[in-house]
């Protein structure tokens, strides 16, 4: 009995080892498929994004200057 | 604007389409049948225990998953360094990037490479020593390099010696002092690489003309590896120095 379940447990290591691996490589494929594309739209945006900022910050700036003549 | 944009869309379809794999059910199949024999199983049982050993931090399971995360970037920057080589510098002579075990050897995933160590890694060295380790045997150890590649033991070879890089890459104050070691490593191994493992340069004596070939082949890398050095330097010595000095007062 004992043998036979020790065999089982091998078994059971074995496939789910097997799933986790497979698990990681699927990960691992997704992940190279999708974080490079999220680090180009967040490299975007962020420069989009400060663009804006320097923008309205100079138009801010430029009205201080000039209006309060 | 309309090409741009066409182009642009062409880009995209052709980027999903080539992981349209994912909703194939051969791709899965491929995986379990690669994972469930003796040598598959063996380099897949090493390949996740060294990504759980490579997170830093003390909550190790979100640790396995950002490192995994890191990694995987870090071997799809080939495409990105090959765009960029391609392009913008010089046509090379032969594509060492064509070869999936090259995909995380080039200067931009280096650059992100340096970073995470220097920042994440601080106080971490063993765990460095596996992140910079998987990062190259991560492709090794899921394609199964003792079947695909001649040259298997120079890749193991380079993943090891990585591994101590990046040990010594968590010592400096500085992120160029860091990048300095990263230069050296590169070139000491992209000069193995073409001149003993792709056997370019082998039958010959080393000459002049020889030394100037293999420079210019380098050109794309010394290139981007000057750029960010300069940046840094001066950003790192002139800027954050100052900024300290103006706080302090």
């Amino acid at each position: 009995m004992e043998l036979i379940l020790g065999i089982l447990a091998i078994i059971l290591f074995i496939i789910l080892a097997s799933l986790i691996m497979v698990a990681t490589n699927v990960l691992f494929d997704f992940f190279s498929a999708s974080v490079i594309v999220l680090a180009a739209l967040l490299l975007v945006f962020g420069l989009i994004f400060g663009l804006i900022v320097a923008l309205k910050n100079t138009v801010k700036v430029y009205r201080d200057v000039y209006k309060a003549k | 604007m309309v090409d741009f944009f066409e182009t642009a869309m062409a880009y995209i379809r052709n980027y999903i389409y080539g992981y349209h794999f994912f909703i194939d059910e051969s791709y899965y199949s491929g995986l379990w049948n690669r994972y469930f024999t003796a040598a598959g199983f063996f380099l897949g049982a090493i390949a996740v225990v060294l990504i759980y050993l490579s997170g830093a931090g003390k909550n190790k399971k979100s640790g396995f998953f950002r490192s995994l995360a890191i990694i995987a970037l870090l071997n799809s920057l080939g495409a990105v360094y090959d765009v960029i080589s391609r392009n913008l510098i010089v046509q090379q002579n032969y594509n060492y990037n064509s070869n999936v075990f090259e995909l995380a050897a080039n200067p931009i995933a280096g650059i992100i490479l340096v970073l995470v160590i220097y920042s994440c890694y601080r106080g971490y060295i063993g765990n460095a020593f596996c992140f910079g380790l998987i990062t190259y045997a991560v492709s090794l150890l899921m394609f199964n390099v003792f079947v695909n590649s001649d040259s298997a033991g120079f890749l193991i070879f380079r993943a090891l010696t990585l591994g101590f890089a990046c040990m010594l890459m968590t010592k400096p104050k500085y992120f160029y002092n860091s990048f300095i070691i990263y230069i050296v490593y590169y070139l000491i191994f992209k000069w193995i690489q073409i001149f003993i493992v792709q056997g370019i340069f082998a039958s010959q004596t080393i000459t002049v003309e020889i030394v100037l070939t293999t420079l210019r082949l380098l050109v794309p890398d010394l290139l981007i590896f000057m750029v960010i050095l300069v940046v840094s330097i001066i950003y790192e010595r002139a800027v954050l120095t100052v900024k300290k000095t103006v706080v302090a007062t």
